[in-house]
């Protein structure tokens, strides 16, 4: 019966071969965009990793993640010195990254830190911090910038970088006095470390000792340095991870200062949960691509029980059940999408190969190429089965016709 | 064997059989009955209701009363899939036209048959060879055995469909109309050969025509408007 159905579909290889392609795109597309959903959210949630606890002052876990890793917005206000001493002579800690923010360079954030951040920061399955190009910075007039901001900015070793006061773009009130030259570039990362400029504290500060004079310019000036003068959130590394529920408690009761200490990954995954509506719209886009690429097997088949009349009355007539006829053309429904479930999968699987190490390479987004997951078996599974559920309509059609039609049919 | 042949062939008694039920019936038949080996030319204008008894015949279609019975099994009292098997293994049917499975080749579609019938399998020692020389004592080289069957000529199609009906000596031939589609040379030819096969075969054979011309050549003439009139 199988080598039946197959000579059948051999027969009709035209109009079956397209619908198997259409098939296999839609099943390469589905694991596609599967694919891509789960890499996105696990990129997303690998942006910080190793990093136990951000400590920041007083303010919403949403807002310091924001502000400290991905550079968006600020912290409420910054720490003070015995704030971040507390924090870092903590027995538990391991490492500390101080970081301070608040300017900008032509839309790039300008992050003051020290050179742990290149030594222990970790993203996605704790991966370092490399350079592309160059050394860290050192000293007061030297800077590391992101791959995206040299790629965006056309920047080298030892361009030069002036830095505006504030976050915005076209602002304000450039620290003139104070230019860094680029001394490194770190290679992609996929996080939003390739759209920093990072440069030491010391230079951070001295860029600001050089603004004095425009203080009467700015009228918020005084204010904002002010906050400045501090730290704008501490990374934690804890010698045992195992204490980070006591010492986000025990630094959110600091007495001398109001501070708040965010678990990074739970507040990563806090907000993933805030594009819930795009990974639901994309699921079901891939679904929907699905059923398409169904329809055109079941108006495939549908449309030949009329013209297969007489081959059914054949088959009945050389001894073929009522249920044998209709076996057939659930077999050829089940063959087609099996075949298109195959060549959507090689479908996937080169274009993974061509498009993985790309990615990897110009964008640092993993999508971690060849091993086919469980899931994604369970859903070519059920694109299978759906295949011999669609395939059940013309079967039923087929069996119906030749019911009424017997052996003999006339022209 | 003895008892075989008080068995009929094919037997219909007291069958009534209308497509839709409370109109009148198209067949109305009191008895007919076929011998095993015997060649029954059935005969009657187009739309007499032909197809329709040979529906019956084949366990196809069901009377709605009556008995139709085939080597002495009723249809009626089979369930389908029943039917389905017990058709397989004892009749051979040729059809007017496109009797072939067009995606297979002629050989393929000789031996399909015994893809569903191990009864018509089992009375072959050597199925394929012996397919071979049916085809070659038919007309049907060996060169044409691999080619798609909607390659060939009608009249070869008419003849591999009479091999294919023949193998595996089932008991009871129906043939449709299996020469309309026939030019007269062809036609005569076809008919020789397939009366020469089901006598070495020992198959009863009815041989539904409108064409009167060809009645002489069966032992026995039924007409299809005889059988309601022995209603009446």
């Amino acid at each position: 019966m199988i080598s039946l159905a197959l000579k059948s579909l051999w027969f009709r290889r035209g109009s079956m071969a397209l619908t198997v392609v259409s098939i296999a795109i839609s099943v390469a597309l589905l694991l596609g965009i599967e694919r891509v959903r789960t890499q996105a959210k696990e990129n997303f949630a690998g942006m910080v990793s190793g990093t136990d606890l951000i400590v920041a002052a007083r303010g919403n876990s949403v807002q310091i993640l924001l502000a400290s890793i991905m550079h968006i917005g600020y912290p409420a206000s910054g720490l003070s010195e015995g704030a971040v001493e507390h924090v870092c002579s903590n027995r538990n800690v391991a490492w500390c990254i101080p970081m301070v923010m608040g300017d900008s360079h032509r839309g790039y954030r300008v992050v003051g830190t020290d050179l742990m951040m290149f030594d222990k920061f970790r993203y996605a399955r704790n991966r370092g911090l490399s350079f592309r190009e160059g050394v860290a910075f050192d000293g007061t007039r030297t800077a590391v910038i992101g791959a995206q901001v040299a790629d965006g900015l056309g920047y080298r070793l030892r361009s030069r970088i002036l830095v505006t006061h504030g976050a915005g773009g076209e602002s304000l009130i450039e620290h003139s006095a104070a230019p860094f030259e680029v001394s490194g570039i770190l290679a992609p990362t996929g996080t939003p470390v390739d759209r920093a400029i990072y440069v030491s504290l010391e230079g951070y500060e001295a860029m600001h000792e050089g603004f004095g004079g425009h203080e009467n310019i700015d009228p918020l000036a005084d204010v904002d340095h002010a906050e400045e003068k501090s730290v704008s959130a501490i990374l934690v590394g804890l010698k045992s991870r195992a204490a980070v529920l006591g010492l986000q408690r025990s630094f959110g009761e600091y007495r001398a200062e109001p501070l708040t200490a965010v678990m990074p990954g739970d507040t990563l995954l806090e907000l993933w949960q805030l594009t819930g509506i795009a990974e639901t719209a994309l699921v079901w886009i891939s679904g929907v691509v699905v059923v398409i690429g169904l329809v055109g097997i079941t108006t495939n088949l549908l449309a030949s029980v009329n013209e297969r009349r007489r081959e059914m009355a054949v088959l009945r007539a050389v001894g073929a059940g009522l249920l044998q006829v209709a076996g057939l053309i659930l077999g050829e429904a089940l063959l087609l999408t099996a075949m298109g479930v195959a060549l959507g999968l090689a479908l996937f699987q080169v274009a993974l190969f061509c498009l993985a190490p790309v990615l990897q390479a110009r964008y640092g987004f993993e999508l971690a190429a060849g091993g086919i997951s469980p899931g994604e078996w369970s859903r070519m599974g059920w694109i299978l089965l759906a295949g011999g559920l669609v395939g059940a309509i013309p079967a039923y059609r087929t069996y119906k016709r030749s019911l009424s039609d017997g052996i003999s049919i006339r022209v | 064997m003895r008892t075989d042949a008080q068995v009929a062939a094919v037997e219909l008694s007291d069958v009534r059989f209308g497509w839709r039920t409370g109109s009148s019936p198209l067949l109305d038949i009191s008895t007919i009955r076929i011998e095993r080996g015997e060649k029954v030319f059935l005969a009657g204008p187009s739309g007499s209701g032909k197809s329709t008894l040979l529906g019956l015949m084949s366990g196809v279609l069901l009377p709605q009363a009556g008995s139709v019975r085939v080597l002495g099994q009723a249809w009626e009292l089979m369930s389908a899939s029943q039917r389905d098997r017990y058709r397989a293994d004892h009749l051979g049917v040729i059809f007017q036209m496109f009797n072939l499975v067009p995606y297979l080749s002629v050989l393929e579609n000789v031996l399909l048959p015994l893809k569903f019938s191990k009864i018509r399998l089992g009375r072959l020692a050597q199925p394929e060879r012996e397919a071979r020389e049916l085809l070659d004592r038919l007309g049907i080289g060996a060169d044409m055995l691999g080619q798609p069957a909607g390659e060939l000529s009608v009249g070869e199609q008419q003849r591999t469909a009479a091999v294919r009906a023949l193998l595996g000596q089932p008991e009871v031939l129906i043939a449709d109309e299996p020469t309309s589609a026939l030019d007269a040379d062809n036609r005569d030819a076809f008919l020789e050969l397939l009366l020469a096969e089901v006598g070495r075969s020992g198959a009863a054979l009815i041989f539904v025509s409108h064409d009167r011309s060809l009645a002489s050549r069966f032992e026995r003439v039924v007409q299809l408007a005889d059988l309601r009139a022995v209603a009446r």
